[in-house]
């Protein structure tokens, strides 16, 4: 037997290091907190979670201090529950926590209700009401507000932002905010100002939150336990009774965070980072977080596009469907078969990608089809980040391209891992690193010490291959490349399929960039970019559709459908199977459950073990047998990715407020 | 040769020391006098500053509130004719008899304030200056030191009182190859100025105690964190530490030996918080000067992750002294308990307001009494607060208690960095909780709810009991609070602010309940509970006061009494002061 604590009479072992609060939780006993934040340093600030340690001495905050053999522990004895109540009375009396108002018999209600309808124009009970931590300790702890006077906010309703409202009168200071800035996303923007009962969380200089250091990566929405930070978009749709919540995974980067999408009649209303473990760990990015409002741009097409008389007009899918068929008839007969093309941007499932590609191979006899990522490969879990000394950046503007994997590096570095540089450019990372490097050549690893290599995909690494010290890993910029590679479709023939004399362009190139007889563009948006285009699709995209994705780890996820699509938007995977048939292949189903199991595992000779219905469960890991390989650093790709992101960005509200201000990606 | 010193703390500083000096300088040039003029700390009798002491064949004679005037008389008179001026005099010569004030003082930590020139290292090094280091270095192992140190019995006179040999051991025994001491001179109370005065007297003791604590503790670094506030104490630093840097005292291979060290200053905002040892590094680190949580505590991790050292300005002043004379030296003074001496800065009502270090144990009449003189204007003791506002009030009828760390817990004051606030009947000591309240409030960092918003509903319960709004219930919610407060607060900012307000309701709750039940305020001070009235029986009708009072409420003409209209009146007390006759009385 171990050493020991006792902890509400019971014995509980545990290992030097571990604080009470740990020991409780490990062992199912609950003991509050609001200012504790996993994965990051104990504040000690709101002192909920103290504990007695016997009748003689004072009680202790559960979440700092060290569990040390002999203690004899009480979680809630009469005393603490006691200090309990006050202090969350005294947080519930600071401030407008209108939820309370009417147990609050100290306070007058009618101008306790005006003066919240001055400060925040809406006089709505908090946005937090039924999800707020503190509220939920009040019910917990039976607490109403009847020994103190109410004392009214110090700060003004931080409105002006676009995407984050900041409430300072619902704001109870406990700092989780500072800390997920500080240790989960580091970046630094916000912090503790002022002192005492005019104490502040602030940005730097305290500047409203556009002009400061802030990179919306939204991590203090998320671990807000109150009202004072919300998402703006969806201030009063939030509550909790009205949403609808599904895990899913993000539509952008090649980590393929896990996200909690919150849904209110049919319609995203916020993003969360989901804590289920990897890879991201709760975390998420701008992109991932806010990014989600294309789906619900004015200019999403939700209907077939072909032209007529020289203008984009609206048509049936039978209309598109018979142009698409006769111009293969007449195109194959004019220069042959092979002059039908396909680029594609690997956003879509490998359910969607899968049906693609048969359809170009039936048309055109070829793998007439190519997109423009390299192949890449995360090999660690990215929470493995910390355990390597040394982390060496290659090419990689990572803190833009995929931000998560920054905030690792970036709490890797906190904890004393040594980034080196290897860029000609300045990148947001550059600042955290030990060594800077213009080029590769300049490096000069040490064969006693094991590196960490994160490389662009487009640079070239092989001078450090075949190294053991050196784990090369680089992560992909959109979300389902590894999936493109799977099912069968590299990077090597991209430029040429652009020049076919009939191209499927199911990216966001623009039409102008083709030199074809006859453009088929597949996309969200369209009339503007592609004005050139003979006919536009409009697909359903993301978590409108089931179906399952490869991450650049080359884990494979399932994702369920979670919103309708609008109007007459159809899945890729609807579209080709319906096309291939009209070519004459009897497709016999095109859900993804028969595409997955009865096609691509046929195909691939993947085993039952990734049956569709097993991997509900969760990730599979793929190995790379299964991948076909080929793969060019460069195929003029970078220009495409961009293009994907900032046609994304102009048609996404979320988007567009970060990419005025950072991420600039047309460059 | 005769040597003339001028004490130039801020406190002479500010009483016009430097037109004295500035005075005696051209008085010395105009008769070609052959004296040695120089500046000096601190002497201890701030109420009577300016003073200069001239020392020559006859002893020290001691000039006392010393004005650009008086300079002319003391050249002639004292220096050239060799007769002193008596009437100015508070210390004579070889004479045995001294002013009480300083009689009864034992001066260790403040040994050579307002003898020496503090910008003179040649000064301190001839008052066994620098020998203490020398002698450790030579003779003693760093544990040697730290034996030294615990066999002396020296506590933390910062506050805290905790025994400084087992501090420096724990960092001793810390592992670690970097190491680091601070020096805290962070000297935050109201009415404190120990610190400062030992750093502007005698900046070369600080900075040998520092040497010490680093050889016993194996550090090659240390911080000097002084409020930005002192720019006389930093001035003054800063020339200590050239010269001793200058000299090789500090540096690479002190004395001869392998052991290096290095001081850098470094100057804080004055956020009294900054005081706490973990607010104190993270400001060092150039981070907000917030309290962290402990352990780790800094001894293990403290600056910059490394085990930290941190000590007082006083109980590093008193190192090189305890080395020079042996730790039974010190230990013969004092207490079971308490060791050696204690500076107290004395303040508030007494009648000889100054510095003054007494042994342990003397009782707290001594101190006001005998050396403080009583109170000033003759009224009645009535409590001293110590500890400024993590302390508490001890009342006259605890006159007796010995000056002793535990002796002074007992009461619910503490003892402090050394503040002394002395207070007299007319005093309210709701107001008093009040006010420190206030300052605790305003200097707390907002961090822990308790601190944050209990302090601050404290102080709403105080207003509204100072005026006459009070319930009944209110004390209860007061002491409930306190108690709170006091035990789950973050840091030791939060954990003794209500110690003011519980010593307060211990001894005076009937003042309390004065101004509860029966909206009066007994030390006529709270300006809602008290009314202004014209005694009929003094009043002359001289129109002096009805002519001061800014708001017209005072009635009468020439010869006639004067009546105060009470519902003008707004109770400013400019008639009170004015009246020649004391015949306006506070009720």
């Amino acid at each position: 037997m171990g050493i020991t604590i006792k902890i509400n009479n019971e014995e509980y072992d545990f290992e030097i290091g571990e604080t009470i609060l740990e020991v409780a939780r490990r062992n199912g006993i609950y003991i509050p907190t609001l200012c504790n934040l996993e994965g990051t340093k104990p504040t000690g600030a709101c002192r909920i979670c103290i504990v007695e340690l016997g009748k003689m001495s004072a009680p202790v905050a559960s979440c700092s201090t060290p569990a040390a053999p002999g203690m004899d522990i009480q979680t809630e004895s009469p005393r603490i529950r006691k200090a309990r109540k006050t202090i969350i009375e005294l947080m519930m009396i600071s401030g407008n926590h209108n939820c309370s108002a009417i147990g609050n018999s100290k306070a007058n209600l009618t101008d306790f209700m005006q003066e919240v309808i001055e400060y925040d124009g809406s006089g709505s009970i908090c946005t937090a009401y039924g999800e707020c931590e503190l509220q939920s300790l009040a019910y917990k702890y039976m607490v109403n507000n009847r020994t103190l006077e109410r004392i009214p906010t110090n700060y003004p309703l931080e409105n002006i932002d676009p995407l984050i409202g900041r409430d300072f009168s619902r704001c109870i200071l406990c700092g989780r905010c500072v800390q997920a800035c500080t240790e989960v996303s580091v970046i630094n923007a916000i912090s503790h100002g002022y002192r005492g009962n005019v104490a502040k969380i602030v940005a730097r200089g305290d500047k409203p939150l556009p002009d400061s250091e802030c990179v919306y990566c939204g991590e203090c929405l998320q671990v807000c336990p109150v009202g004072a930070l919300y998402e703006k978009r969806s201030k009063y749709d939030q509550r909790v009774w009205d949403v609808t919540r599904e895990k899913s995974t993000c539509y952008y980067c090649g980590i393929g965070c896990r996200i909690v999408v919150s849904t209110k009649n049919n319609k995203i209303i916020k993003i969360d980072g989901s804590d289920e473990g990897e890879p991201n760990r709760g975390q998420l990015c701008f992109k991932g977080r806010f990014g989600y409002d294309f789906l619900y741009n004015d200019k999403r097409l939700t209907k077939p596009m072909i032209r007529s008389g020289g203008k984009l007009k609206e048509a049936s899918w039978e209309e598109a469907y018979n142009i698409i068929i006769d111009k293969i008839r007449e195109i194959s007969g004019k220069y042959g078969s092979e002059s039908i093309g396909c680029v594609v941007s690997p956003k879509y499932s490998n359910e969607d990608l899968f049906m693609l590609k048969k359809f170009i191979e039936k048309v055109s006899g070829k793998t007439n089809i190519g997109h423009s990522e390299p192949y890449s490969k995360f090999k660690i879990e990215y929470s493995q980040i910390g355990e390597y000394e040394k982390i060496v950046l290659i090419g990689t503007d990572i803190a833009r391209d995929n931000p998560v994997a920054a905030n690792y590096i970036k709490q890797a570095n906190l904890k004393g891992s040594e980034i080196i540089e290897i860029n000609r450019k300045k990148t947001d990372l550059s600042k955290y690193a030990e060594i800077k490097l213009k080029d590769l050549s300049e490096f000069k690893p040490d064969s006693k010490i094991n590196y960490l290599v994160i490389y662009s995909p487009e640079y070239d690494i092989s001078s450090l291959e075949g190294k053991s010290n050196i784990s090369l890993n680089s992560i992909n910029s959109e979300n389902n490349t590894a999936g493109a590679y799977m099912v069968g479709i590299a990077n090597e023939n991209f430029e040429d399929m652009k020049k076919k004399k009939m191209v499927f362009s199911v990216s966001s190139i623009p039409s102008n960039e083709f030199n074809t007889e006859f453009l088929v563009v597949i996309d969200q948006f369209g009339v503007e970019s592609f004005e050139n285009a003979d006919l536009i699709l409009p697909p359903s995209v993301w978590v409108e559709n089931e179906g399952t994705y490869v991450n650049s780890q080359h884990k494979i996820y399932r994702m369920k459908k979670i919103v309708e699509p609008p109007g007459d938007t159809k899945s890729l995977r609807a579209i080709f199977g319906e096309l291939l048939n009209l070519s004459g292949s009897g497709i016999k189903k095109s859900t993804p459950k028969y595409i997955w199991d009865e096609m691509i595992r046929k195909d691939l000779n993947l085993s039952d073990d990734i049956a569709y219905s097993k991997l509900k469960k969760g990730p599979v890991q793929i190995v790379d047998g299964f991948f076909k390989k080929i793969s060019l650093k460069s195929s003029g790709s970078k220009n495409d990715r961009f293009r994907t992101h900032k046609l994304l960005c102009n048609h996404c509200e979320g988007l567009s407020v970060i990419a005025e201000k950072r991420i600039n990606p047309g460059e | 040769m005769v040597e003339v010193k001028v004490g130039l703390g801020t406190c002479g500083i500010s009483a016009g020391g430097y037109t004295v000096y500035d005075e005696l300088k051209i008085e010395k040039d105009k008769n070609n006098i052959d004296f040695e003029l120089k500046e000096t700390g601190c002497m201890g009798m701030c109420y009577r500053e300016v003073l200069v002491e001239i020392n020559d064949d006859n002893g020290k004679w001691l000039y006392a509130e010393v004005d650009k005037a008086k300079v002319k008389k003391i050249v002639e008179d004292h220096l050239i004719s060799g007769n002193p001026v008596e009437e100015w005099l508070v210390k004579i010569g070889k004479s045995e008899s001294e002013d009480p004030f300083f009689e009864k003082q034992k001066r260790i930590v403040l040994r050579n304030c307002g003898e020496i020139d503090p910008n003179s290292i040649d000064e301190y090094v001839g008052m066994e200056g620098y020998s203490a280091i020398q002698k450790v270095i030579n003779d003693d192992s760093p544990e040697e030191v730290i034996k030294s140190i615990t066999d002396s019995g020296l506590r933390g006179r910062g506050g805290g009182g905790f025994p400084t040999g087992l501090k420096w051991k724990f960092t001793r025994e810390a592992p670690g190859d970097k190491k680091y001491i601070i020096c805290n001179a962070d000297e935050g109370d109201p009415g404190a100025f120990m610190d400062r005065s030992v750093l502007e007297g005698d900046p070369h003791s600080v900075i040998e105690g520092m040497m010490i604590a680093a050889y016993a503790i194996g550090a090659e670094y240390g911080y000097i964190y002084v409020r930005a506030e002192y720019p006389k104490a930093i001035e003054r630093l800063r020339t200590a530490l050239g010269q001793a840097t200058e000299k090789g005292y500090i540096g690479k291979g002190i004395f001869g030996s392998k052991i290096n060290f290095d001081i850098k200053i470094k100057e804080g905002a004055g956020a009294f918080v900054c005081g706490e040892e973990t607010a104190l590094i993270a400001s060092i680190e150039g981070k907000r000067g917030i309290p962290r949580v402990r352990p780790p505590f800094p001894a293990v991790k403290g600056l910059w992750g490394k085990p930290t050292n941190i000590n007082n300005v006083e109980t590093l002043a008193n190192i090189p002294w305890i080395i020079n004379n042996g730790p039974e030296a010190f230990a013969s003074m004092g207490t079971e308990k308490s060791k050696g001496t204690k500076v107290f800065a004395l303040a508030g009502k007494i009648a000889k307001s100054g510095l003054a270090e007494v042994p342990m144990g003397m009782t707290i009449n001594e101190v006001v009494f005998e050396i403080g003189g009583g109170i000033k204007g003759g009224g009645k003791f009535k409590a001293v607060q110590m500890g400024g506002p993590s302390g508490g009030c001890i009342p006259a009828s605890m006159g007796d208690l010995k000056i002793d760390y535990d002796e002074i817990t007992k009461t619910g004051a503490i003892m402090g960095s050394g503040g002394m606030v002395v207070l007299d009947e007319t005093t309210c000591m709701v107001d008093l909780a009040k006010f420190f309240l206030t300052f605790t409030q305003n200097e707390s960092c907002g961090k822990c709810t308790f601190c944050r918003i209990g302090t601050k509903r404290m102080l709403e319960i105080l207003e509204k009991i100072t005026l006459g709004k009070g319930e009944e219930k209110d004390l209860d919610l007061l002491e409930e609070l306190s108690y709170k407060i006091k035990e789950s607060s973050l840091c030791g900012l939060g954990q003794t602010a209500p110690n003011p307000v519980l010593t307060t309701l211990k001894y005076y709750r009937e003042e309390y309940e004065a101004h509860i039940r029966d909206k009066k305020c007994p030390a006529h001070s709270c300006a809602a509970l008290i009314e202004y009235k014209v005694i009929p029986d003094k009043c002359t009708g001289c129109t002096l006061c009805a002519r001061n009072c800014p708001v017209d409420a005072i009635e009468g003409s020439v010869k006639e009494i004067h009546w105060i209209d009470p519902e003008k009146c707004i109770k400013c007390s400019l008639c009170f002061q004015a009246c020649k006759f004391d015949a306006i009385e506070k009720i």
